[in-house]
């Protein structure tokens, strides 16, 4: 059974616009898939429908069986510690440490009020410092998360989304504030670690040559539907230009090289 | 090589700002002319008989007040410390009370920015002359006139604060299976706290200035000391007084904007 199943998903925001027109796409467990096409396409919308911070208008996310769109209170919360979310603007707490970030995704198990103070059960820490080890800067624990560089931001962003030992993770435009040579490092990284825990995967991409190297399948949107879902290798030039709607030429910003 | 003709709004708006100019200066003429001034040989006579003995006081400070100086300005010190940390505590929950994006419209905001805006209508010379005629003389009026007036300053800061944050982090809390409480713990008040305990700081030099005013309405604190020599022209000890007030305020704010420099 797939373990992330979209059905009929609509999404109409307050104002009118349609960001998705019937998506329906099932994923199976521990697949990397990488959602392409331009801005406003409906990427962004239909990664938040799985966490349910975008609340589907009509239609259904089921993860592992359950609905997370019918979800509510505690079963939601419930749902959505076992999604871990990567953000384009990494969305760290700036002035607090790195440590204390990461921990943010421990907050199911912590007591909110003993957290603010500092304090954190031990194992959690344990967890905390063994997810940054993971993303390869457990030297950066005790510094300010704005000190750091934006790689090494993004790095912070997935070991807090790590602490929650998810089974699904979530990127949107995980590497869009990065250069190119660092945004490799981050998507090798995020591929590695979700291959290693077997996490079923969802990221949002720019960029075609990445989508191309890192992705088991790729998903085209354009307009809020799927005009494209396959294998990366069948994923031609002439696919994606019918994704861009425009021809893909060198001068264009959409290949991504490093 | 022709300059483009200037377009009419710039135009209008050139001629606003002179008319503007020309109001201004205006006004000031006409305040100038209406007010009832003094003339130059009032102003001279009044120097020679009132200046001289006043600039000879303050040139000798007289030592024989600093013991009950640098007193009274400790208490002034302390009634400004508890002042600002009444003030501190109040407005804390007061600033997410009217902070619109916590409560996620402006409506609701409403009542707490109407609270606070009625809190800074009044300077805290009023509360402190209402709070000593209410419970008498003494630090007590002058440290609740603080508090109180505090409460509107820090407060409509601290809400600004609030709405400034980053709704980010905030998400993030939330896509990992975060309450309205993590939210609030690990996302709204880390991101605010820094600035917050900068703004108290600065609230503390203002209060510290306040409370050394404040003895003049009998609200406690050098401001008592102070008025007592005025009336009878010591301007030997109100030199010295003025001394201590000055020095203490200088430390105390250099100190305080250092610290300040290092949290945000």
């Amino acid at each position: 059974m797939s373990h992330i199943i979209f059905r009929d998903v609509e999404v109409t925001y307050k104002g009118g616009l349609k960001a998705l027109k019937g998506v329906s796409l099932e994923v199976p467990k521990g697949q990397f898939v990488v959602v392409v096409g331009l801005s406003g396409a409906g990427k962004s919308t239909l990664i938040r429908t799985v966490n349910s911070l975008v609340v589907p208008s009509a239609g259904d996310v089921s993860i592992g069986g359950e609905s997370i769109t019918r979800a509510r209170g505690t079963k939601l919360r419930r749902m959505r510690s076992d999604i871990g979310m990567i953000f384009q603007t990494f969305n760290l707490v700036k002035r607090s440490s790195v440590l204390r970030n990461v921990l943010a995704g421990r907050l199911g198990d912590v007591n909110a009020l003993l957290g603010l103070l500092g304090f954190f059960p031990r194992d959690d820490v344990a967890v905390a410092h063994d997810c940054l080890r993971r993303v390869g800067i457990p030297e950066k624990a005790f510094v300010r998360a704005d000190a750091l560089s934006g790689g090494q931001q993004q790095r912070v962003g997935i070991a807090r989304a790590l602490a929650q030992r998810p089974s699904v993770m979530l990127a949107d435009e995980p590497v869009a504030s990065l250069d190119p040579p660092t945004s490799h490092a981050v998507m090798r990284d995020l591929r590695r670690i979700a291959r290693e825990d077997g996490m079923t995967t969802i990221v949002n991409l720019h960029f075609i040559d990445m989508a191309r190297e890192y992705a088991d399948r790729i998903v085209g949107m354009r307009d809020g539907v799927v005009v494209y879902d396959g294998p990366p290798a069948e994923a031609t030039d002439a696919v994606f230009e019918n994704i861009y709607g425009r021809p893909i030429d060198e001068e264009q910003d959409v290949r991504g090289r490093a | 090589m022709s300059i483009p003709p200037t377009p009419a709004p710039v135009r209008r708006a050139t001629m606003v700002m002179y008319g503007i100019a020309v109001l201004v200066v205006g006004m000031v003429v006409v305040a100038i002319l209406t007010m009832n001034l003094p003339t130059w040989t009032r102003v001279l006579g009044g120097l020679e008989r009132n200046a001289m003995p006043l600039l000879r006081g303050f040139v000798n400070p007289n030592w024989g007040v600093f013991d009950l100086a640098s007193r009274a300005m400790l208490e002034t010190v302390f009634m400004a410390v508890i002042g600002t940390a009444i003030g501190a505590v109040l407005a804390f929950p007061m600033a997410f009370l009217a902070a619109n994006n916590l409560l996620g419209s402006r409506l609701l905001a409403f009542p707490g920015k109407t609270v606070l805006v009625a809190i800074r209508t009044f300077p805290e010379i009023l509360f402190a002359i209402i709070f000593v005629a209410a419970m008498g003389p003494g630090p007590v009026a002058g440290i609740l006139a603080m508090g109180i007036n505090s409460i509107g300053f820090l407060g409509k800061i601290f809400s600004d604060v609030v709405e400034g944050i980053d709704s980010g982090p905030s998400e993030a809390i939330r896509a990992a299976g975060g309450n309205d409480l993590h939210v609030f713990f690990y996302s709204v008040v880390p991101q605010v706290l820094p600035e917050f305990a900068s703004y108290v700081l600065y609230r503390f030099e203002i209060n510290l200035r306040a409370a050394s005013i404040l003895g003049l309405v009998g609200a406690g604190g050098i401001g008592a000391p102070l008025i007592q020599r005025l009336q009878f022209r010591r301007w030997d000890e109100i030199s010295m007084i003025m001394i201590v007030i000055v020095v203490v305020i200088i430390v105390v704010d250099t100190l305080s904007s250092s610290v300040r420099r290092r949290l945000v």
